[in-house]
């Protein structure tokens, strides 16, 4: 009979005091170890104490189920699926496709991604192109008419040149293509009207600073970006807002300075 | 009602969109896969979620699953340990309230004295799974609470024999470490257990 040594108890002892060795050649000479060595034999001890505290610890959890409103959920959504289809057969065409195809198809898809974004890379080049067409020089004409003349003549008339090093905090999505630069005199615009025609079929809100600070510049330059925001927004600006078409998001235009922050807001119907 | 089918035949019948199914698979593992995440985060409502996750997955993405690779219990455990890991580490700068409910259920009227005994030992080995590592943690969770096989905790781990046999051997030892007589266990913040996490 070989006589194990220290070391090699370390190894089982866990896995005996925890129930995983049941085979009698390792069981009986690791007991038989433990007896004659004091320090093995108390580790043992420690062993099976933790064993007992979780096996304890497991039983009580043992009680612990699922709250009944998740079968609930979890079936209807099993039903809707069903009905949908989506439970499908076993293989589905798309997995039955072979590697070589899904790595063309990836090609593909790479080839078209860079093609796109080359088309994209130009599109900064037509932009200052138009900017440069957009060159206004600084008026006190009243926001009313400046936007008007940004929606009817966005080629403008002057020729002072706009370069903003940073990028536009934008807000929302943006839903159409960014506006010529407009000039504002005004850098406070007062709620005069609530309402401006800016077009046939648009009808919008006066500038709304959403800023506001005491040192406030005139702003020479700025673009108009339109964007996309939910109708909540509007109660933030002091108006009144639609409740029951509260899930329907609201277009808005946002002045934005030079230095890349939105400084006035209307919102467009 | 449970019925003697397999797992493979249940799963067919599931695609083919038989409820009973499904809610079968459900009522035999849906408990335990709640467990699991409950003893991994401590938390309930991440044992709520992560399961709901685990079986909506099983609904949206049964083609997923290959029995070639493994028991469908481990590859619930895969991905309810997938969860759980997100979970934690989604929600690392949020402290919960404490939900003293779940102690309602050490409690009995028998004997007070033995019942606070055993009711603390429970709760500080408790705490002790809650403040290891998680790599320890899932292993102890695994096979000393939910009693599973190393071969099957290595499924739903997706690492190797070997690997669970160390991490439970040093888990244990850990263990043993913090509830050790004369050792004030400590509690597991919240902070602690993502410490434990990192």
């Amino acid at each position: 009979m070989s006589f194990m040594k220290c070391l090699e108890f370390e190894l089982i002892v866990s896995d005996l005091a925890h129930g995983r060795v049941t085979a009698d050649v390792e069981r009986q000479p690791a007991m038989t170890h433990a007896s004659g060595c004091h320090e093995c034999a108390a580790r043992l001890a420690d062993e099976q104490r933790l064993s007992v505290g979780l096996k304890a610890l497991a039983r009580v959890e043992e009680k612990r189920n699922v709250p009944p409103g998740i079968e609930a959920a979890l079936l209807a959504s099993f039903r809707k699926n069903a009905l949908k289809g989506t439970v499908l057969p076993v293989k589905s065409y798309w997995s039955r496709m072979p590697r070589w195809a899904w790595a063309a198809a990836a090609a593909v898809l790479l080839a078209l991604g860079i093609l796109a974004a080359g088309t994209f890379r130009q599109e900064p080049i037509n932009d200052r192109n138009a900017n440069e067409k957009a060159r206004v020089e600084p008026t006190s004409v009243p926001a009313k008419i400046i936007v008007d003349q940004s929606h009817k003549n966005p080629g403008g008339g002057n020729n002072q040149k706009v370069r903003s090093n940073r990028k536009p905090k934008r807000t929302g999505q943006v839903l159409a293509q960014r506006k010529p630069v407009v000039p504002i005199s005004d850098r406070v615009l007062i709620k005069e009207e609530m309402t401006l025609y800016i077009g046939e079929q648009e009808i919008a809100t006066d500038f709304i600073p959403v800023i506001f600070s005491a040192d406030a510049q005139p702003m020479e330059r700025g673009q108009l970006i339109r964007v996309q925001m939910p109708r909540s927004a509007m109660l933030k600006f002091g108006l009144p807002m639609n409740f029951e078409r509260a899930n329907v998001p609201v277009k808005a235009d946002l002045l934005i300075g030079e230095d890349g922050l939105a400084q006035a807001i209307r919102f467009v119907r | 009602m449970q019925t003697t089918l397999s797992d493979d035949e249940l799963l067919r019948l599931m695609r083919a969109g038989d409820e009973r199914a499904f809610l079968e698979l459900y009522q035999g593992r849906g408990s335990a896969i709640y467990r699991f995440a409950l003893r991994m985060s401590g938390s309930e409502a991440i044992a709520e979620d992560v399961t709901q996750d685990v079986f909506m997955t099983l609904i949206n993405d049964l083609v997923r699953f290959d029995s070639a690779r493994g028991s469908l219990t481990s590859y619930l455990f895969g991905i309810a340990r997938n969860q759980v890991l997100r979970r934690i580490e989604k929600d690392r700068f949020l402290t919960p309230i404490v939900d003293d409910q779940s102690d309602d259920n050490l409690v009995s009227l028998t004997d007070p004295l033995s019942d606070l005994t055993r009711r603390e030992t429970i709760e500080s080995v408790r705490q002790a799974v809650l403040a290891l590592p998680v790599h320890y943690r899932e292993v102890v969770v695994l096979c000393d609470l939910h009693e599973m096989s190393y071969v099957d905790a290595a499924e739903a781990l997706g690492c190797a024999l070997g690997t669970v046999r160390s991490r439970l051997h040093r888990a244990r030892a850990l263990l043993v470490e913090k509830l050790r007589p004369g050792r004030r266990s400590e509690a597991p913040t919240r902070a602690g257990v993502i410490r434990s996490f990192v």
